[in-house]
């Protein structure tokens, strides 16, 4: 049985390879973000720009463009494969299924290559300018203040309300850092729902050392901040964040608070992009498979938009408030809100893994070195797309052939 | 044991809801026996399409027993003993005719130096050794129909069900096409043939059934069907006037009636054959 889906697996990548959409394709993929980051003018000051529309592409494109591609192309380009294989006797249908399957998720890997290696490629012509930053985690995050001991219900998000008295507090190894320290915060604000927002950052920040310095921050998205101060001495460093907006509260996790370390390429951090996208692409690409094994190509790619835009838009679902009720709830011992089912409904769904762990895009969008945090979230998908093969093939030689 | 056997196969197909609507077979019961040529005949919907279905696996009866070479329909013993040529072209368009035949080789387990000999030897059997490196997508129906024909064989199948197998072929094809079906059934492969041409499923088939409406309407020999009773056929040769002038007179004083006397037309086929046969053998077609 594995000769067989070996053989169709060798001539079903073959047949591809020959197609002549699929060379247009490859090329469209390798060049596109190249040449649109080159056509955004060529002076200096473009340069940021330029920059940015690189990230973004490779961004967005791992991230939506390539699931939406996988799935669409697994639903109406296997039909031909499929069609053409089920007469030929010594193999099964189901061999043809799992080998025409498994030529789709080589065509989508290549398509991932092909795709980062053109970001790569414009990343590479636009020199120092598209470097990334390196960035050291904290060894421990704390919240201190009056209530230290209760902790939020969220175990990873510690939440602070701005009254002055609570702060998120970071530990770092200060070896081998320079005399400048520079670091990035992310986060996230619950609406306290009382007044309206006041600061442009909800934050303020102190480092710890061997004397005590307050960083200077600047705000870069909603959700996200630098930090800017003296290197204040010492083995090690603490970050301290103090909530200073009356009407937020703010969340952080230990990973979303760093210092910067170095610069380097931006390589490494597509090839972290590339696996996490991949993962969500095969996992679209394998459940339209599994459908399409047993219904027509519309239905299939309708399952795979389904899956995709659920995955992608349900952990988003919950609304701004939900880590300050949660925070209240928790922290402050208050009974729970009596929400609506449809509340509730949307605070079970938001708590859905997503389909691509979002960390690494936000942090290249911050500039940021994606690194190996998601490796393993993203192996669990591709394991999971593997595992619905074999379901769709037995559904697929299972099914009647009219 | 019958080479293919069908016994009281039911087939219904059903909606989206489950209701019944199309009977494609009711009670159809075969057996063919090694090295017979079986024809199935009828109209469009008739369910002989659904018969062959029901015997390489692709679909399951409602009822009744299938075996083919003593194997249920479906089981790899049965796919490995089965050779489909389906009504529609399933070859891939973007490989070659070689690597087509090369394919179905490796899928029936041949070994590589086998399945390269042999498939060298089919293109030369059905006459595609100049079209061998060309891509299936640029190939007239023809050419693909007789490059099917090759991929079926490349397994040696004992069984072959063939679904119109003569169609999109000229009358060189369809010939070549039908010496192949007694040359296999000489060999004591089994068929299973339908066609719309009546003409060439009675040049080559040992039996027929005809079915209409998924019912067996009448099964049996040629000799048993076809043969006219109370009329009997002299052909004479030469063709001397007065001598057949003679015959004709003993014949009507004998008190025979004579319903048609003349020269023999030749079938349309046949002439074709005898134009166009020998140039196109040297060209290669």
């Amino acid at each position: 049985m594995l000769q067989r889906v070996f053989v169709i697996f060798l001539t079903a990548l073959l047949e591809a390879a020959r197609s002549p959409l699929a060379w247009v394709g490859g090329i469209l993929l390798l060049v596109v973000i190249p040449v649109a980051t080159h056509l955004v003018g060529g002076s200096e000051t473009e340069t940021g720009v330029r920059v940015w529309l690189c990230r973004s592409l490779i961004s967005e494109g791992l991230r939506w463009l390539l699931p939406i591609a996988a799935f669409t192309a697994s639903a109406y380009l296997i039909r031909p494969s499929l069609k053409r294989g089920w007469a030929i006797l010594p193999a099964r249908r189901s061999e043809w299924f799992i080998a025409s399957s498994l030529a789709v998720f080589v065509a989508t890997t290549f398509a991932t290559v092909l795709l980062s290696a053109g970001g790569a490629v414009a990343s590479m012509a636009l020199g120092d300018a598209s470097l990334l930053d390196v960035t050291r985690l904290a060894r421990t995050l704390d919240r201190r203040g009056s209530r230290s001991d209760l902790r939020a219900s969220d175990q990873d998000r510690l939440f602070v309300f701005p009254n002055g008295r609570e702060t998120l507090v970071f530990e770092f190894d200060a070896e081998g850092l320079g005399e400048v320290l520079r670091g990035k915060l992310q986060f996230e604000i619950g609406w306290m729902g009382e007044i309206a927002p006041e600061k442009t950052t909800p934050l303020e920040v102190r480092l710890i050392g061997d004397r005590t310095v307050t960083a200077i921050t600047h705000v870069e998205a909603r959700r996200r901040s630098t930090f800017e101060a003296e290197n204040p001495g010492g083995r090690t460093i603490r970050v301290e964040c103090r909530g200073i907006d009356p009407a937020l509260s703010v969340g952080m996790k230990r990973d979303e608070c760093r210092l910067l370390v170095r610069r380097e390429d931006a390589l490494p951090s597509f090839l972290w992009l590339a696996l996490g996208g991949l993962g969500g692409a095969l996992l679209c690409a394998s459940v339209t498979l599994g459908v399409r094994s047993l219904a027509t190509a519309p239905t299939a790619a309708l399952a795979g938009a389904l899956v995709f835009s659920a995955l992608t838009l349900l952990p988003a679902l919950a609304g701004g408030d939900l880590p300050a009720r949660k925070r209240r709830e928790a922290v402050e011992g208050a009974r729970p809100i009596d929400r609506s089912t449809a509340q509730s409904l949307a605070e079970t769904l938001s708590e859905m893994p997503a389909l691509i762990e979002p960390r690494n895009f936000e942090r290249l969008m911050a500039g940021e070195a994606a690194g190996s945090d998601d490796a393993d979230s993203a192996l669990l998908r591709l394991l999971l797309a593997a595992g619905l093969l074999p379901v769709g093939a037995i559904l697929f030689g299972r099914r009647e052939v009219l | 044991m019958p080479a293919v056997s069908l016994e009281n196969l039911c087939k219904t197909f059903k909606d989206f809801f489950g209701r019944r609507r199309v009977c494609a077979l009711d009670g159809l019961s075969i057996a063919i026996e090694p090295g017979e040529v079986f024809g199935l005949l009828g109209p469009n919907g008739s369910g002989k399409s659904t018969a062959f279905k029901i015997c390489v696996g692709l679909i399951r009866p409602d009822s009744g027993q299938v075996r083919i070479a003593g194997y249920a329909p479906g089981s790899l013993a049965a796919r490995k003993a089965t050779g489909y040529l389906p009504e529609d072209s399933t070859l891939l368009p973007f490989l070659t005719a070689r690597e087509t035949l090369r394919l179905h080789g490796a899928l029936s387990g041949l070994t590589r130096k086998a399945s390269v000999k042999k498939s060298e030897e089919l293109l030369e059997r059905v006459g595609l050794q100049s079209a061998a490196a060309r891509r299936v997508k640029g190939f007239s129906k023809g050419m693909q129909r007789r490059l099917g024909v090759a991929s079926v064989l490349m397994g040696d199948p004992e069984v072959f069900i063939l679904d119109e197998p003569t169609s999109g072929l000229d009358p060189l094809g369809s010939r070549d096409m039908k010496e192949l079906i007694t040359e296999l059934a000489g060999k004591g492969k089994t068929i299973l043939i339908s066609s719309h041409l009546l003409g060439e499923i009675e040049n080559v088939c040992h039996r027929v059934a005809f079915l209409n409406q998924g019912r067996l309407l009448k099964q049996g020999t040629l000799d048993e069907l076809l043969r006219e009773q109370g009329v009997h056929e002299l052909r004479l040769s030469p063709s001397d006037a007065a001598a057949i002038k003679s015959v004709e007179e003993f014949a009507r004083a004998t008190g025979l009636n004579i319903e048609r006397s003349g020269a023999p037309l030749k079938t349309l086929e046949s002439f074709y054959v005898s134009v166009l046969g020998k140039t196109n053998q040297n060209h290669g077609r």
